[in-house]
């Protein structure tokens, strides 16, 4: 055994590939580490992030893990040498064994290679000294050598046996790729589980490699403990790694004792041979046949060429395999993806292609780089080629013959995800079609990318020549250069991303919109560019025995005569061409700038104008809006009249107006303050800032008008994709005109100190600014003012702004539509433009006033529009009688196109995305109708935002953010009753606490939160719960109502403060429960509740008595998660005994309590003993999970009788 | 009608396969002999169109090879020495394929043709099999059908009886023969008896040279009475090799024989045999060898 091992060793010392395979192992991990980077408190290269990188190794490496330890039985079947080797003197088992180690000795090699590569990688990282790319911490080997043993180790011999053992027994190249693909849509799956709460468990056994069920276990982890834990081979992870290390050992075992020397050479059954018993007749024409080498005849050939290549391909049993997976998984993918908050979407056919072709393309394009190389490699492998390429056929022939099947399959790729996508909609009872989106989608968007991946693919392989490395490059070409130019480069130009386009979405709205013509150029300046390549390789076929470079340059250079120039010439005209104009439309037209740029022109705007930060300026009393919308030429014209005032105690002599609409060629055309023009004294146009001076100072309380005139415009196709204004469905905000302040852009410390600029510990100003308390979250240009927008649009579509619609009229064929708002409110307005459709409602107030509702939707989405009403009612209702009585008398739901997920409260106007319920599957119960939900939550913000608004200070949009939410939650529970809500609180619990770990530098408090939405929607909703059902929903209330009273439209002079919540909410609570607005709000708590054990037995009455223990532990944490101190005190608890789970007559599944109470439970341990009539089946603490605890699992046990 | 001209090939590991060969072969059969690895194949692949040259010429009926070789693929039929097959594919739907290639473009005649062919090489009972189930001596055959298609003007054919039994060998003699009456065959080979039987002329081929050239019988003859036989001891062989020109060294009923090369009788046991081919051609190769 230890000759055939070092036997084996040196052999593969000996080979080229082992050192290539060793450099990349060691190359990847190294630029992967480099380029690293931390955008939280997590350290750059923290045990989590090193386990990260040398985790992900292992997948990318199946491909030489497979390729390595697959060959070593296989080898002497495909050099023959089986024969001989097997009659020596050396036992089965020895030869298997010394096989296996030998090749597993070089594999270890290539993880150690990774191990060093992460860790020069991280070494460099340090020594480059980039502030943006996160702290590092110091070299930790224990941090590279557990990933190394647990993971790399681990999973080199999984795979390792799997291909060693499936290559000895199959003994069939293709096993390799198929196992791989299995093995990889292991990977796949298993990290699509994770995504689901319901199914994340399942992780932990199925993935392969470790590493999505390590993510599943750190999940919960705090920035600390990703900080300082190192990976360990205990819990669940151990229970994931001995899965897959004992597969692994049992099929090395089943290998080394079923392997026989007799079996391995026995070669495949014996076919059916087919024997023909008819004689020979002698036929006509014997002797002299035509031959016949004319045009024509060579066409014939191409095609049937063409032919045979594209049925050897499609016939083949792994490429049918590898369809089937790619349908299967396309199918997983669709619908695992189609849904919102864990509610299905209805699959509509702007959504079934792109999930389709995400799933089915990856398997596409894996497809057409496998046969782009057996095309090339195909006659060559089974040694036809040696009398094949001497017979009279072109090389233009036998090139493009194999090319024309290789776009035959890509055909029949695109056709198979346009079939796959029919049939899944027929099987979800759906049978609107869109067969022209269908068709324009795969094959303007997804048949193109086929293509020049074929053609690069092809071209590699042509000039490579070699199977393994070619794969290897163009995944390279087509994986790493993108990654490498995007991370090292922050480049996004799609002019140097091989198939990059512009983008864009799909929408029921606005259709395939603008997007296409931009995407086409791009595809045909790649498909182009491919072409070029396709030809070039043409000269570089290997035709015959020519094998030395000299002489395959020597031949190109014979072949590059004639035609082949000509066509290069074309191409090459043709690319520049189309590289030309499209280059003049993203870059001069419009602006394509690296991610570096960006930051530094926000970083050199700080440095000049940061010294305006907090400065006095004019604020809006009044505006006046016209705004003209084209939607057809994408352009805005507007022109604001503003009366604006100085509400500060200095006179103002300047003006600044900084532009921050997101068109790029947004400008002021024209300032007219107090009648007199205004032209800047300073023109920053990169940031779009501009400097006036006033006439004569606005002395303090004085008043002035203003009328600004701007225009924004788009021009051809840009890598933007531009959704302000679009054909149909505009939606922009009141950006449209500058603001009259500079504000910070950059908030990343990392990138303010690379741009030399100051770290920042908060964003907002502290609670205590006297100046910030005067200035609204929202928009300080503004108090509370009053608006009125005339706004047109082309005819046909309908254009809202916020406010009554008091006229609409049509002019030059455009339609007109004068809105005013009723009483006044903060800066923050949308303008709103499509061709909707509309469904009317009202609702009337306490007071009996009547309020229009409005829902403005595209008239393909009619399904859901009840819910959205049933939310304005109950919500409007809500917070009329608790708070306020809302104070519009029309409230409207527009819709918006599917480019972005979400929806935003504006006064008396809700502009929704279309993906946002519009076109959700509510029809089982059980699913979460987030329409309902969101929308109630966004009217909420008519009250929580409008009325009171925040102050412009840390901490202040809980106010908002919170508050709407908690609303949110009290019409839910209202609506669907306590159970409802039971999903609604576990997805906020797991938000929280996954997202934690993500946070913003230190985890801020209730209280203190500036940029973590997990908090002010999820902890919030968490702590919003948790008080409503201690001290009830009515006191809750009453706090909150006087909050409003106190805070309402600013008229107290400054707006409220996290702080004033807090201390409304505090002086409600009853003594005993103060502490819980003090957890909630100050302090990052969690807890670690569970059932100890729990035993049941029946009295002689009948009756059931239960005894149980319950522990109880409540954790402070400091801002980075560490554990701070463990509570001392007694906290309310609810404790519970349950039966089985019911289901509810909404077919929705619910606990059964016998008995559930609030109670003061001390820290540690707590027994109970309670009678029951029935037998309980489980005990529980905290059952509900109202309490922010990171194992909710074992919050219940079963009862023992 | 083939003419040959300074062909030289050094490959990438140094190996002179081809060293300044001269040929010019006209129509009928040409024997090719030369020991393993003289380069035989790489001059075979170098006319075939499968290689390039160093330096020199092939110029084919007026078709310079290097320049034109698709005008030569069209006259071409090339067995070679090692070749695969698709391994799922029928030999009939192969030659078929083939066929059309060749320029066979008429249905009828082309099946016709291949069912022809398929008989004349003795597999039309096994034309409907995969040519992955073929055995060795099946697939030669194949080779050699695929080969003839199309009534090529220059045949070559590199070892092309390995592997055949004797009686399909006979079979393809014939065969070959009846070709070589109206084109250019070139017979690769280091099996002497197929050049006797089959060639009307010849070259012996060494090292990457031609080392003679001419027709076989009269090369045979230029050594008359110079080929001298000796039954020595097996322990005396290294010495006679010291001491004389040996050109072979064999075993006769079990008793070892050398011949060798003298100008006169070399002496004592010594006697002059009938002198063949095969003596000159170890002669020409000047490399004695134990057959």
């Amino acid at each position: 055994m230890k000759e055939i091992y070092l036997f084996e060793l040196k052999y593969r010392m000996r080979r080229p590939a082992t050192y290539i395979y060793i450099f990349i192992a060691f190359l990847i991990p190294l630029l992967i580490a480099v380029f690293e980077k931390s955008n939280t408190a997590q350290f750059t290269n923290s045990p989590n992030a090193i386990m990260g990188v040398l985790g992900g190794m292992s997948v990318l490496y199946l491909f030489f893990y497979a390729a390595i330890m697959g060959v070593a039985v296989y080898r002497d079947e495909e050099h023959r040498t089986a024969q001989t080797y097997f009659t020596f003197p050396v036992s089965e088992k020895n030869y298997i064994l010394g096989r296996f180690w030998g090749s597993f000795t070089i594999v270890t090699f290539m993880n150690i290679a990774a191990v060093l590569g992460a860790m020069c990688g991280f070494a460099m990282g340090i020594f480059l000294d980039r502030p943006d790319y996160g702290i590092y911490t110091s070299f930790n080997f224990a941090s590279y050598f557990y990933p190394f043993v647990y993971l790399l180790s681990f999973n080199a011999f999984f795979i390792g046996s799997l291909f060693f053992g499936l290559m000895t027994f199959f003994k069939r190249m293709p096993i390799l790729y198929l196992g791989g693909i299995v093995i990889f849509i292991l990977t796949i799956v298993s990290s699509r589980l994770l995504a689901n709460l319901d199914t994340e468990w399942l992780s932990v056994y199925v993935d392969p490699f470790g590493a999505e069920a390590q993510n599943f276990i750190d999940k919960y982890w705090s920035v600390h403990e990703l900080n300082t834990t190192q990976l360990s081979l205990s819990g669940k992870f151990l229970i994931n790694r001995m899965i897959w290390l004992g597969l692994a050992i049992g099929i090395f075992v089943f290998t080394l004792f079923r392997f026989s020397y007799k079996g391995f050479l026995s070669s495949k059954k014996k076919q059916n041979t087919k024997e023909d018993k008819e004689e020979y007749k002698a036929g006509h024409a014997l002797a002299k046949v035509v031959q016949v080498f004319n045009s024509k005849a060579r066409r014939e050939n191409l095609w049937s060429l063409s032919k045979i290549e594209f049925l050897s391909i499609v016939k083949e049993t792994v490429f049918i395999i590898l369809m089937v997976i790619g349908i299967v998984i396309a199918g997983f993918v669709a619908y695992q993806s189609n849904q919102i908050y864990g509610t299905p979407s209805l699959p509509l056919t702007r959504y079934m292609v792109a999930q389709i072709a995400g799933g089915i393309s990856l398997f596409s394009v894996i497809i057409l780089i496998i046969y782009a190389g057996e095309a090339v490699h195909r006659t060559r492998q089974n040694k036809t080629f040696e009398f094949y390429d001497a017979l009279p056929v072109s090389n233009n022939t036998l090139y493009l013959s194999k090319i024309i099947s290789l776009i035959g399959v890509a055909v029949v790729l695109t056709l198979i995800s346009i079939v796959v996508g029919v049939i899944y909609q027929t099987l979800n009872g759906y049978f609107d079609y869109e067969l022209g989106m269908y068709f324009v989608y795969n094959f303007a968007k997804i048949f193109p990318t086929y293509i020049m991946t074929l053609l690069l693919a092809f071209f590699i392989h042509v000039l490579v020549n070699n199977k393994f490395l070619g794969h290897f490059i163009v995944i390279v070409i087509y994986i790493g250069l993108p990654l490498l130019l995007t991370l090292a480069f922050k480049t996004s130009n799609p002019l140097v991303i091989f198939g990059g386009t512009t983008g864009g979405f799909l929408s029921d709205l606005n259709g395939f919109g603008h997007y296409l013509v931009g995407e086409f150029w791009l595809n045909s300046y790649w498909i182009l560019l491919t072409c070029i390549l396709a030809v070039i390789g043409k000269l570089f076929w290997n035709r015959g025995f020519f094998s030395s470079g000299k002489e395959r340059l020597l031949l190109a250079k014979q072949r590059f005569t004639g035609r082949t120039i000509a066509y290069t010439l074309v191409f090459l005209f043709a690319f520049a061409s189309v590289g030309a104009y499209s280059y003049y439309n993203l870059k001069v037209l419009n602006q394509i700038e690296d991610g570096n740029y960006g930051e530094k022109v926000n970083a050199d705007a700080e440095k000049k104008y940061g010294k305006y930060i907090g400065k006095p300026h004019i604020q809006v009393t009044d505006l006046k809006a016209f705004i003209d919308i084209f939607p057809e030429d994408r352009r805005i014209e507007a022109k604001g009249e503003f009366k604006v005032v100085n509400n500060f105690d200095v006179a103002l002599d300047t003006l600044l107006m900084e532009v921050k609409f997101p068109i790029a060629e947004t400008r002021i055309t024209k300032v007219v303050y107090n009648d007199v023009e205004l032209k800047p004294f300073l023109k920053d146009t990169v940031y779009r800032l501009f400097m006036y001076k006033l006439p004569e100072p606005l002395q303090p309380e004085e008043s002035a008008s203003l009328v600004i005139e701007t225009e924004a415009i788009t021009k051809g196709f840009s890598s933007d994709t531009e959704t302000a204004v679009l054909g149909n469905g505009t939606f922009f905000r009141d950006a449209i005109f500058p603001t009259f302040h500079y504000e910070r852009a950059l908030s990343d410390n990392g990138i303010r100190i690379k741009n030399g600029l100051k770290k920042l510990d908060y964003l907002l100003p502290p609670r205590t600014d006297s100046i910030a308390l005067k200035k609204n979250l929202f928009n300080e240009d503004a108090n509370y003012m009053t608006f009125e927008a005339t706004i047109s649009t082309s005819k046909g579509q309908t254009a809202i702004a916020p406010g009554v619609l008091t006229k609409k009229w049509e002019e030059d064929d455009r339609s007109y539509f004068n809105y005013k708002l009723e009483g006044k409110t903060d800066y923050f307005f949308s303008f709103v433009s499509a061709e909707y459709e509309v469904k009317n409602d009202f609702w009337i107030a306490p007071s009996g006033k009547k309020v229009d509702i409005e829902i403005y939707h595209s008239p393909k989405h009619k399904r859901n529009l009840d819910y959205f009403i049933k939310g304005i009612k109950i919500s409007l209702d809500y917070n009329s009688k608790n708070f306020f009585e809302y104070p519009y008398s029309v409230i409207r739901i527009i819709e918006f196109p599917a480019h972005s997920n979400f929806a935003q409260s504006f006064a008396t106007t809700i502009p929704y995305s279309e993906n946002f319920g519009f076109v959700a599957d509510f029809s089982k119960a059980e699913d979460y109708n987030y329409a309902f939900r969101i929308t109630s939550h966004e009217v909420a913000h008519q009250w929580w935002g409008h009325i009171v608004t925040p102050s412009k200070t840390s901490g202040a949009n809980i106010i908002s953010e919170t508050l709407a939410e908690y609303v949110s939650l009290m019409t839910m529970k209202k609506e669907y009753g306590e159970n409802g809500i039971k999903a609604f609180l576990k997805n906020s619990l797991d938000t929280y606490l996954s997202s934690r770990q993500f946070s913003f530098k230190p985890e801020r408090t209730l209280i203190n939160v500036e940029t973590g939405q997990y908090i002010w929607y999820e902890k919030g909703s968490m702590i919003m719960y948790d008080l409503q059902d201690v001290i009830g929903e009515d006191k809750v209330n009453t706090g909150l109502r006087s909050f409003l009273e106190e805070f309402k439209y600013n008229e107290k002079g400054y707006y409220a403060t996290s702080e004033d919540l807090y201390k409304a909410l505090y002086k409600v609570t009853p003594d005993s429960l103060k502490y819980k607005v003090n957890d909630g709000f100050k302090e990052i708590v969690l807890y670690e509740n569970r059932v100890i054990d729990a035993n049941t037995k029946e009295l002689k009455t009948g009756k059931w008595e239960t005894t149980f223990t319950v522990n109880s532990k409540k954790i402070y944490y400091d801002d980075a998660g560490r554990e701070r101190e463990i509570d001392k005190k007694k906290n309310l608890v609810d404790i519970g005994l349950f039966g089985e789970d019911v289901v509810n007559d909404e077919q929705v599944t619910i606990k059964d309590p016998f008995y559930f109470e609030l109670k003061w439970l001390e820290p540690g341990d707590n027994k109970f003993t309670i009678i029951t009539d029935e037998k309980p089946l489980k005990a529980g603490i905290d059952p509900y999970n109202k309490l922010i605890d990171r194992n909710s699992d074992d919050n219940l046990k079963s009862i023992e009788e | 009608m083939l003419s040959i001209k300074n062909l030289n090939k050094t490959y990438p590991n140094g190996t002179k396969a081809l060293n300044n060969v001269n040929l010019e072969i006209d129509k009928g059969m040409f024997g090719l002999l030369g020991p393993n690895g003289a380069g035989k194949s790489t001059l075979m692949r170098t006319i075939a169109t499968l290689q390039l040259s160093d330096t020199g010429s092939i110029e084919f009926d007026g078709i310079d090879v290097f320049s034109e070789p698709e005008e030569l693929r069209k006259v071409l039929g090339y067995l070679p020495q090692d070749f695969g097959v698709y391994p799922k594919v029928s030999a009939e739907m192969m030659l078929n394929h083939i066929a059309k290639i060749k320029g066979i473009h008429n249905k009828s005649d082309r099946t016709a043709y291949v069912s022809d062919l398929l008989n004349k090489v003795n597999l039309y009972k096994f034309r409907k099999r995969n040519l992955g189930d073929y055995s060795g001596g099946m697939r030669q055959r194949f080779g050699i059908a695929q080969a003839l298609i199309g009534n090529p003007k220059l045949i070559i054919v590199d070892e092309p009886t390995a592997g055949l039994d004797p009686m399909e060998r006979n079979r393809f003699h014939n065969l070959l023969s009846e070709l070589g009456e109206d084109a250019v065959v070139i017979l690769s080979t280091h099996i002497v008896d197929d050049v006797v039987n089959l060639c009307t002329n010849m070259a012996v081929f060494n090292e990457g040279s031609v080392v003679v050239q001419g027709h076989p019988l009269e090369l045979t003859n230029s050594l008359n009475g110079r080929i001298f036989r000796k039954k020595i001891d097996k322990e005396e062989l290294e010495k006679y090799q010291e001491e004389y020109s040996v050109l072979s060294a064999y075993l006769r009923s079990g008793q070892l024989n050398v011949n060798v090369y003298s100008e006169s009788q070399p002496g004592d046991g010594f006697e002059v045999v009938n002198n063949t081919l095969e003596d000159f051609y170890f002669y020409s190769i000047n490399q004695p060898q134990t057959v």
